[in-house]
This record gives structure tokens, sequence and C-alpha cells, in this order.
């Protein structure tokens, strides 16, 4: 078995550091700004205030206890980000040391070597383990250096990092058992990402109901936002939040009074769900899953379906069509729940209740309904971003796979395939922000206060395509390079999130802020901003090309 | 014959785009390699490699693991790029052409690898899409999923091995080109499927079309190939006509002598009646001549350093 763990752990290395880092970084870097922007504790007592009547706020980060402390606000908003990003990497993470080592054949291998499946479930297993060790301990690190000052406890410091690492192997957990019942690694994928959406669900469901507090029982209620009486799900929505992996923050409360109770609770689950998970993997065949996939086998009497292209961006874009749609149906529904969650955050901003953190600097300049439209378009703008970025970096692992070098065998310039990546990035980016943009326009006029809300929506989301392109651009360029580049262009659209979504906070210079590809949305017009952005975009296509021809293809 | 090959390649291909290069290309090589050299890093896979496949030839490549082969294939393909050396393929050179190289060559690579999500239909229908209907032919094609016992209707990623090499095979059969460049074409495919890949290839041939043909399978090379080029380290070891090398290389001699019982001799062809002669006089019985076969010839230098 110790050569299969030091494979996988030497395998996911890389991904594993740099979660973990980002999570130590965050704390490092950010905690600071929020004891800024919060000196005082009636400016504390004034955003508790706000996170207790805000719709928006409870539902996108949740409840804060009073009277609130700097690394409480952090843990509040960044924490939110931390736990979802954990999460998802966690659910990403499961599924290729389970499902995913069945697919690429190394379980096979490791069969056909003697390892019995229980030992290979105790390898993915440990690495699971290590990693959540790994980011837990990161995010202790990063909030460990502020002890003392910023209402940074030891105590806090290491149930924050108790937070993290249980939330990584509750989620990691459930996916793995998940993983188990289908066939194909896209379908465990999918259920995982579908566990964390119920998760967050579950979550905000909890944090929405009258009566509920933070880390109490159902009927403690301190001023909520829905000063209603509980109804009869209260208790359900109560524990279905307590249950839930993004949920555990608020249960827990660090930096608040610790409660280690729900803590070792979620270790003991995740320890049970990953033994019964084992307990499939050990008793099923190889490949097999309890829920057979549907064979889609074309019946003799019907003609099988046909695939007529004539370019390869044809063939992407016909042969992604459903992945393409259901970026554009998630994207757009999360664009609608965002935008009807604002009506709440635009009327505290007006108030003046709005007082610093994440929000805040979104929402500190001009008028506040125009500032949250172009938040939610920053929002839809990073999501669309990842999209893009996902679909143009395909290119580098269809080198790796072979399905190029088949591509290629059928003629065309060798930089014709990458250039169809890029080109059928930019245009489905382009449909999803006009999917999203159409809902955003749709909603807004209905929850903002204000004139012309729907065009302002509008165009605060589908404003953000140049930036898309040239991302997609940049991702073509580093492929370009070679498929091992296809990280560079991950880490120049993160830092393009980071710099819009956290500049402000952390008083990042504006020329610095300005270099990121998102936010260059104008209020009329178009502008240089977006030229340069398509510029940037289309040398970068045509630097990818140049590249791509004057290398072999990687095989 | 070799000229009536190339006039029916060039009725089989069928397609005017063709017809300027194969005009010069008929003069020459189908394929015209001189010192190829091919470097990863420090390491050298092709190391000056000369190959010459002469058209309407099917044409053996052969070499053990790691000798360069899928390299040199890649080469000729314009997917990788040369170091040194000079390489034409259809009159063109790939590095300077790779698209029309490859719309005019058929290719299987050595591990095929398709789209999962796409029924094996859809990917025959790309892959004809992506090199132009009118270089494919769709006649062929059902006739050619018929022969292989293929079903186009189920998704890729249900395909074992053999079926995804069905996929590829039938795309390069029916693809209406001059040139077919198959990397270890039958590995995955039964015994059944290999004589049905046989008979394509010799249908191929005889339409005038050249084949060149990288394969571990000596019996497969010896039935198909009239020419074998062999390497080892990214050298030329041996290359020739397969009855010309047969020639050159040891026949084997067995009879039972008087006084000295049964005796073995390997001894150039031209020496046989000679050596016949003398073992006949020596009372010898029970004579055994055996032709030296594909695989003693590999043998032979499978073991001997690369020229």
């Amino acid at each position: 078995m110790r050569w299969l763990l030091a494979i996988l752990l030497r395998r996911h290395f890389p991904g594993i550091a740099v979660m973990s880092a980002l999570v130590g970084v965050a704390g490092v870097t950010v905690l600071p700004s929020y004891a800024t922007t919060y000196q005082t504790e009636s400016a504390r007592t004034a955003a508790v205030e706000m996170a207790a009547h805000n719709g928006a706020a409870l539902v996108l980060y949740g409840r804060l206890d009073p009277p609130g402390s700097a690394a409480a606000m952090y843990l509040w908003e960044m924490g939110a980000f931390v736990t979802i990003g954990v999460a998802v990497v966690a659910a990403l993470l499961a599924v290729r040391l389970t499902r995913g080592l069945d697919s690429d054949g190394t379980v096979e291998i490791a069969r056909a070597a003697g390892l019995s499946p229980r030992l290979l479930a105790a390898a993915s297993g440990v690495v699971l383990v290590v990693s959540a060790a790994a980011v837990g301990t990161a995010a202790s690190a990063g909030m460990f250096v502020h002890r003392g000052s910023d209402g940074v406890t030891t105590e806090g410091a290491v149930a924050w990092g108790g937070v993290v690492a249980a939330t990584f192997l509750l989620t990691a957990a459930v996916t793995a058992l998940a993983a188990q019942l289908v066939a194909t690694v896209a379908a465990a994928r999918g259920l995982g990402m579908a566990f964390l959406g119920l998760a967050f669900i579950a979550r905000a469901a909890a944090d929405t109901t009258p009566g509920s507090s933070p880390g109490g029982s159902p009927g403690t209620s301190h001023g909520s936002y829905l000063a209603t009486a509980p109804d009869a799900f209260a208790g359900v929505r109560h524990w279905l939040g307590a249950l839930s992996p993004l949920g555990l923050r608020g249960e827990v409360t660090p930096f608040g009074t610790v409660r280690w109770g729900p803590l070792l609770a979620a270790l003991a689950a995740a320890s049970v769900i990953g033994c019964a998970e084992a307990w499939i993997w050990a008793r099923r065949e190889l490949h097999a899953a309890l829920l057979a996939p549907a064979t889609r086998h074309t019946a003799r009497w019907r003609r099988p379906t046909r695939l007529p292209v004539r370019s390869v961006a044809g063939f992407l874009a016909r042969s992604t069509l459903g992945a393409t749609l259901g970026w554009m149906i998630g994207i757009a529904l999360l664009t609608g729940f965002f935008v009807g969650m604002g009506g709440d955050v635009v009327a505290s901003a007006r108030a003046g209740r709005l007082d610093g953190g994440l929000l805040e600097a979104q929402l500190g300049h001009g008028d506040p309904a125009q500032s949250y439209l172009a938040y939610v378009g920053t929002i839809v703008a990073i999501l669309t971003a990842g999209y893009a970025v996902l679909h143009v970096t395909g290119h580098a692992a269809a080198e790796r796979e072979g399905t190029l070098e088949v591509l290629r065998g059928t003629g065309g310039r060798p930089w014709r395939p990458l250039l169809g990546y890029a080109v059928t990035a930019a245009g489905a980016s382009a449909c999803v922000l006009l999917g999203s943009g159409a809902v955003a326009a749709l909603v807004a006029p209905a929850v903002l206060p204000g004139d012309d809300m729907g065009s302002a929506a509008w165009q605060q989301v589908t404003g953000q395509w140049p930036g898309i392109a040239a991302l997609a651009g940049v991702a073509a360029a580093a492929v370009g390079i070679g498929p091992r580049w296809s990280a560079l262009a991950w880490a120049i659209a993160g830092m393009s999130a980071g710099l819009v979504l956290l500049g402000t906070l952390v008083k990042a210079p504006d020329w610095l802020i300005d270099l990121a590809a998102f936010g260059h949305v104008p209020v009329s017009g178009f502008v240089a901003a977006q030229a340069i952005l398509l510029v940037v975009g289309v040398v970068a296509t045509f630097g990818a090309a140049l590249l791509v021809s004057r290398r072999d293809l990687a095989a | 014959m070799t000229s009536e090959r190339v006039a029916g390649a060039s009725r089989s291909a069928n397609d005017e785009s063709t017809a300027g290069v194969q005009t010069t290309a008929a003069a020459d090589a189908v394929i015209a390699v001189e010192g190829l050299v091919k470097s990863f890093g420090s390491f050298r896979a092709v190391d000056g490699l000369d190959l010459r496949v002469e058209p309407g030839e099917v044409h053996g490549f052969l070499g053990p693991n790691g000798a360069g082969k899928s390299t040199t294939l890649r080469v000729l393909l314009g997917l990788f790029r040369r170091d040194a050396g000079s390489v034409r393929v259809l009159g063109m050179d790939p590095q300077r052409d790779p698209a029309e190289v490859c719309r005019r060559t058929a290719y299987v690579p050595g591990d095929v690898q398709l789209w999962p999500a796409l029924t094996g239909q859809q990917v025959l229908d790309a892959l004809a899409g992506l090199r132009g209907e009118r270089h494919h032919d769709r006649a062929a094609e059902r006739r050619l999923i018929d022969d292989f016992a293929l079903d186009p209707g189920k998704r890729v990623r249900s395909y074992s091995k053999g079926n995804r090499q069905k996929v590829a095979l039938v795309a390069a059969f029916a693809a209406r080109t001059p040139l077919l460049v198959l990397d270890e074409p039958t590995s995955g495919l039964d015994p059944l499927m290999e004589e049905v890949f046989r008979s394509h290839v010799r249908e191929a041939a005889y339409a005038g079309r050249t084949v060149l043909l990288s394969s571990h399978l000596l019996d497969e090379v010896e039935a198909l190939c009239e020419a074998v080029t062999i390497v080892k380290d990214g050298r030329l070891v041996e290359s020739g006509r397969l009855s010309a090398m047969r020639h050159l290389a040891a026949t084997r001699i067995t009879a039972v002598v008087p006084r000295e019982g049964r005796v073995e001799l390997a001894v150039p062809t031209e020496a046989v009646p000679q050596t016949l002669a003398d073992l006949i006089a020596r009372g010898g019985s029970e004579f055994a001549c055996t032709p030296a076969t594909l695989e003693d010839l590999f043998l032979r230098h499978y073991e001997v350093a690369a020229r």
C-alpha cells in the first residue's frame, strides 16, 4: 500500500499545497483589513445588526454573534468563501481518488499487483485526511499569526482550523460515497456538486429561519431578519443546517463561544461515511456501480444520431453543447438568486448600515443599487471565466489523452484546434452572459429601487465579456506554450478574481486592481479598458496559434 | 506493377487536390526520409534514420519497443518537428505543410483515444467532416462497419479497446487518401478481425494506396508487406524487399548423415545447392530445407548492434 500512497500523494501534492497556501495567506493578509475597518465596538455592533436584518447577508454568509470581533467578522464573510472553496476542492479530489482511480486504470493495476480493495480505499482515505489536515493547519496558522489581537485566540484559531478540516473531510466522505454509486467520473462529480448545492441551501435555510440563532437551538432569537414566530418546520430547517458541512462554521463559532461538540460530531460522521464507502468499494466489482448508467444504445430500428461538422470549432461547439447549457442554466439561476437577494443589501447600504467588510468594499462607491449590480456582474464574470478557462485548457487535456492526435490527423493547420477551443470558449461565454444578463434584467426591476434597473443589470452582466475573452486568449497562450502551462491561466484568472473582490478591502493600489480582467464595465458606451481587453484577447490568441505551431504535440 | 498501382491510386484517390502533387510524387517515393534526427531533451529517439516507401507498396516498419517507430510516424505527419534530416511525404515537407500531408494521409495512432460521450457513428462523422466529405467514402464506411462488426450506435465510453481501434480503422480505410499510416493497428483486435484487417490492407494496396504499417506482429508483416524497414535505438538496421532480405539471410537445412546423426546447418541461399550436394554425397537422408523467416531476420538484428 505504501507505494500507492506515495504515488497518490505525489500526484496530488501540488493541488493540496496551493489550496493550503491560499487558505493560509487569506487569513494572514485579509484579517488585518477587517481590524482596520471595524475599529470600534460600535462599528462592529452596527455590522452585526446589519447581518441580523439582511436577508442577502444571511443567505450568503450566515449569522453573526454579537458583539463581534475582527476575527469573527472575517470568519463570517471570508470564512463563507473559504469553506465553500475548500468543500469544492474536497468534492473534486474525492472523485479523483475514488471513481477517477477506477476509470484511469490505477485500481486495475493496483489490484493486479495484489492490493485489496480495502487497502485501496484506505490509501485514498489517507490522502483525503492528509489534505484535510494540511488545509486545516494552514487555516489555523493563518489566524495564529494574529494571536492576541483582532479577537484572535489560540482556541479560536485551532477551532477554525478544525472547522476547515472537518468541512473538507465531511464533503469528501459524502462525495466518495456517492462516487461508489455511479459509474462515471462526470456523474460522481455531478453528485458531489449537487450535494454541495444542497448543503448551501440547507445552511441558508437554517440561517434565515425565524427564531434560530448561531450555535443555539430554535427559539433563541436575538432580533432576527424575519422577526416572526418560528413556523412548523423551523426545527427541521435548523437541524438540516446543522447537518450541512457548510453550516459547521456557524455551529462551532470559532471566535465566539467555541462549541467543540458539532466539530467532533462532524469528524465522527465523516469517519462513519468513509467506512461505509470503503465497505462498498471492497464489495463491488471493477468499474461497477450500484446505479448502472443508461447505455444510451441506439436501437437497431433507429438511425444513430449524426454529427455533421466542418470545423474544429463546430465540432467542439456540438460536442460540448450539453456542458455549455448546464453552465448557462446554472450561472443564470445563480444570477437570479444574487440579484433577487439585492433588495435588502441595497436598503442597508442606503441606510448606512453597511459598515466595512467585503460588501461595503464593493458597494461603498456611488449608487448602492448600481454598485450591487456591478458586484453581481463581477461574480457572474468570475464564474463564467472559470468555465472559459476550463474549456480552453481542455486542449491540454485532449493533448495528453490522445484525442487531439486523432483530430490533428484529419488535416488542418496545427493551430486550428487551439483557435477552435478559444473561439468556442469566447462564444459560449457570450451565450452564458447573455442568458444571465437576461435573467438579471428581468429580476432587477422587481427588487431593486431606482430607474432603469433592468438595463443596468443587463449591462453589468454582459459588459464583462471582453474580460472573459481576454482570459480565454491568455489561457490559449498558456496552452500554446505547453499543456503544463495551463495552470498559468488559472493563476491569472484567480489573481484577477482576488484583486477585484478583495483589492479594495486589502487596500491594494488602484493601478493593480485595474489590471484585473473583471469589473471594467462602463456606465454607458464602449470604453478604452474594454477595447484593451479585447486586444489582449486577440493578441494572446494569435500568440497561442504561433506558439502551438512551433512545438511538438504533447503525446 | 508499380506504375499500374500508382495509376490506380490516382483513380481511387479520386480527388483533384491530390492530382497535382501525385504527378511529381509518382516519380519519387511516397515517403522519403534521410538522416532523420529527433531528440527529446538529451534523449535521441530517432538518430539518423533513413526510410523509403515506394508508391503502392505495403511497407512494414519493425523494431523493438522504444525503437522510435511512433516518433518517426509522428514526424511524418508533422505532429513532431524534426531536429535534422529531410522528410518528404507525398512530395511535401510535413513540417512546412502538415495540414495537407495529414489531409492526404489516413492515420491510425498507436493508442486510439476517442471522445467518450460521442457514439462511434458521431466520431466517424466528425472525422469525415473535419477531413472534408469529398475525401471520405460513405459507401465504403458502411461496408467497413459491417465487415468489422462495429456497432456505431454505442457510446465510445462503452467500447472496448478493440472497438475503439475498429472506429479508427473504419475512418482510415474509408478516407480517400493515397497513403495509410498505421501504428500497430491490430492491437486489441481478435484473430477474426485481424483477418478482416488484412483483407482491407490488401484491398487498399490493390486500389493503389500506399501503406506504411508499423507492427510487432511478424506474421502479419510477413503476410502483408513486400518491403520492410527494421529499426533499433532510432537507427536503421535493415531495409529492403522482403524477398531480397530473405535471399541474403541464412537458409536452415537439416538432414540425417551416417555416423554423424542429425545435422543442422544455416547457409546463405546461394550455397544451398552445393551444401545439399555435399550432404547427399555423404549418404545423407531426411532432408528439410527452410527459408529464413521474417522472425529469423528480426531476431538476428534484435541481438546485434544497430549500424
